[in-house]
């Protein structure tokens, strides 16, 4: 097992998210054994869980402390700003409609991996947005939101 | 049905022009996805999953392999000329195709490769053949506790076989299987973890998640990875190996073959761990194993036969059993449910056209990967120049596409963007996503064991135990689980035995 001491803040959550899960599906009624109700398997699933992430930890903090000291760097910028864009372009994906909300996604994208022209971003993406199009929409008919400029 | 019949059936199926249209569009995105680093099989899967609801089953399922085990082939290309595994089923590749490739003899490796990986296929799909049936109907005999025996060990076997600790592995099964239990259950019809989202009422869907998981989630990673390619200049000449390399090779095929045939049934197993172990066992068989890493091409022929052979035989438990051994064939057993075929033995008697459609497009289509693989070779260098930051937006475009277009809901857009973030996390905290795809898509069935079984019993747990089948198989998944605890046990003492 090879464990080591970052393992704890991930089984410390872990095991959070177990007990949530384990009271909240007692909640739920874990019924009879000869007919289990709906809370049986998640109850089981959180109780495990958190053994499972206590079995972690001690393992965790048995290990190399010099691990401890390594640095990870858990998201950068271009992540976190790609992140935001996504969530950004779900939540307004039907307003926008298809075309436009691809549109600049992918020329967002482009220029967020590096710097090149504007004029290159839009032209790729129009041309990928084209054929998508055309085999999404016209060859696959898959339903496709329009939005509010209409096409 | 006899073997012949079926075989008749299967080609009359597979052989219909638009199955072989899709044969061949599966396993050209098979080898482009194999060639190129950054997208792996089962995010490839996951992406083209919704254009296949149009499609009939028998198509989706030809095409979907076809994916499958034509990354089996690709992966080998950009290992051998850049020294960068397309897949992970070749990163062994890389150690002696590279070293091959700087020795100017990268056309014999991409050549043994190519038809080490068409033996070894042809021979999986054979073994696929005629195994799959036979387990079919040893299967029938079993009941709610045997399935749910048998889900345990899948998921025991795959985390022993999983990289990195068990423990963990297992940490992500159980949250696998959490996660499926989000909606409304089926036979209480209560309503669980679904915070009044209509869109979570039907369940976390396998496509959002999947390509959150394997599509966005490598692609964040991907992200903080700058790594500068060169391609290796140069001609490709002669992709013939010589007699030499036949003799030298000749071996490790059929070695890796076997390797690749036995580990692709089990769970956990797959292409990635046959690799590994082939290239293992070629440097111990070997009468020169001081050549390995510096261009013996049994390190090739081996590893590139044994992924391939496993990807074929990972079918068998998914057709035989409706219980998939990977993430892939998990996500592939997403695909066989919502294209409303019925997983489990029965599979083969209900969908015989199914079944042997997909068989006879296997051997179809390990054909086409090998004209693919060797002529058009080129072709395949030409696309490794495409930059990255052209790559990765239209990877996500597509994925985010075909997230919406399952149910035609946002949510499932918010959903993949929450698994790309989880699907990175993951990786940083070295957490291994293939547990939990695996126990999320068995969740149903296994909750649907779980209480049918007690249902019969009357809430008796014995019943696991009393049948001996069920008993058996859970015996071997608790021997799974313990192993390493009793192998370090047995480590120590020695240890402490020798002061």
């Amino acid at each position: 097992m090879k464990l080591r001491r970052k393992d704890r803040k991930s089984s410390i959550f872990l095991a959070s998210f177990g007990t949530l899960i384990a009271v909240t599906a007692y909640r739920f009624g874990l019924g009879a054994l000869s007919d289990p109700g709906p809370g049986f398997l998640p109850f089981l699933g959180g109780v495990i869980m958190i053994l499972l992430s206590a079995i972690v930890y001690l393992g965790a903090s048995r290990g190399d402390p010099e691990s401890e000291r390594e640095l990870i760097q858990i998201g950068n910028r271009k992540i976190l700003l790609m992140t935001a864009c996504f969530v950004l372009y779900a939540l307004s994906f039907r307003k926008f409609g298809f075309i436009l909300a691809n549109f600049l996604l992918l020329t967002i994208l482009f220029q967020l991996l590096e710097r090149k022209s504007w004029f290159a971003s839009l032209f790729i993406s129009a041309a990928t947005i084209f054929v998508a199009y055309l085999i999404f929409v016209v060859w696959l008919q898959v339903q496709l939101p329009k939005g509010f400029i209409g096409f | 049905m006899g073997l012949i019949d079926s075989l008749v059936l299967g080609f009359s199926t597979g052989l219909q022009p638009i199955n072989l249209l899709y044969c061949f569009i599966g396993v050209l995105m098979g080898t482009l996805v194999g060639v190129l680093p950054g997208i792996g099989p089962a995010g490839a899967i996951a992406l083209l999953l919704p254009a296949t609801f149009h499609v009939a089953p028998v198509g989706a399922i030809i095409m979907l392999a076809g994916i499958y085990y034509g990354t089996a082939y690709g992966g080998s290309t950009t290992s051998i000329l850049v020294n960068i595994p397309g897949e992970a089923s070749s990163v062994v590749t890389c150690l002696d195709g590279y070293q091959m490739a700087k020795q100017g003899r990268a056309g014999p490796a991409l050549g043994i490769a190519a038809f080490g990986s068409f033996i070894a296929g042809t021979i999986g799909v054979i073994g696929l053949m005629l195994v799959a049936p036979q387990l079919a109907r040893m299967a029938l005999k079993f009941g709610p506790p045997e399935y749910f025996a048998l889900v345990c060990l899948a998921l025991t076997i795959l985390t022993f076989l999983s990289s990195g600790s068990m423990v963990k592995a297992l940490l992500m099964a159980v949250l696998g299987l959490i996660l499926g239990c989000i909606g409304i259950d089926p036979v209480s019809g209560y309503s669980r973890y679904t915070f009044g989202i209509p869109d979570l009422m039907d369940g976390l869907g396998i496509v959002p998640i999947a390509m959150g998981l394997f599509g966005l989630g490598e692609i964040f990673i991907n992200l903080e990875e700058t790594s500068v390619k060169t391609i290796l200049k140069g001609r490709i000449q002669n992709l013939l190996p010589n007699r030499k390399d036949w003799r030298d090779s000749i071996g490790a095929i059929f070695r890796g073959t076997g390797i690749g045939f036995f580990l692709g049934i089990l769970p956990g197993g797959g292409a990635v761990v046959s690799s590994f172990v082939s290239y293992a066992v070629e440097r111990k068989v070997s009468k020169h194993p001081e050549l390995f890493g510096k261009g013996a091409i049994e390190g090739v022929a081996g590893p590139e036969s044994a992924n391939n052979a496993a990807s074929q035989t990972a079918f068998i438990p998914l057709l035989a059993l409706g219980i998939p051994s990977n993430a892939v064939t998990a996500i592939l057993l997403g695909a066989l449910i919502i294209q409303g075929v019925q997983p489990g033995p029965m599979l083969i008697t209900s969908n015989p056209d199914l079944f042997w459609g997909v068989v006879a497009s296997m051997y179809i289509g390990n054909i086409m990967l090998l004209v693919l693989n060797l002529p058009l070779i080129g072709m395949w260098v030409k696309v490794l120049k495409i930059p990255y930051r052209i790559l990765f937006p239209l990877i996500v475009f597509f994925t985010f596409i075909g997230a919406y277009s399952v149910n035609y809901s946002v949510g499932d857009l918010l959903i993949t963007v929450i698994f790309g973030i989880v699907g990175y996390l993951m990786r940083k905290f070295d957490y291994q996503p293939a547990p939990l795809i695996l126990s999320f898509i068995l969740t149903p069935f296994l909750e649907q064991s779980v209480r049918q079984s007690l249902l019969l019993s009357d809430g008796s747990f014995t019943i696991f135990f009393v049948r001996p089948i069920s008993l058996l198989i859970l015996t071997a998944a608790l021997l799974v689980l313990i192993l390493p605890v009793v192998k370090k046990r047995i480590w120590v003492t020695a240890v402490q035995d020798k002061d």
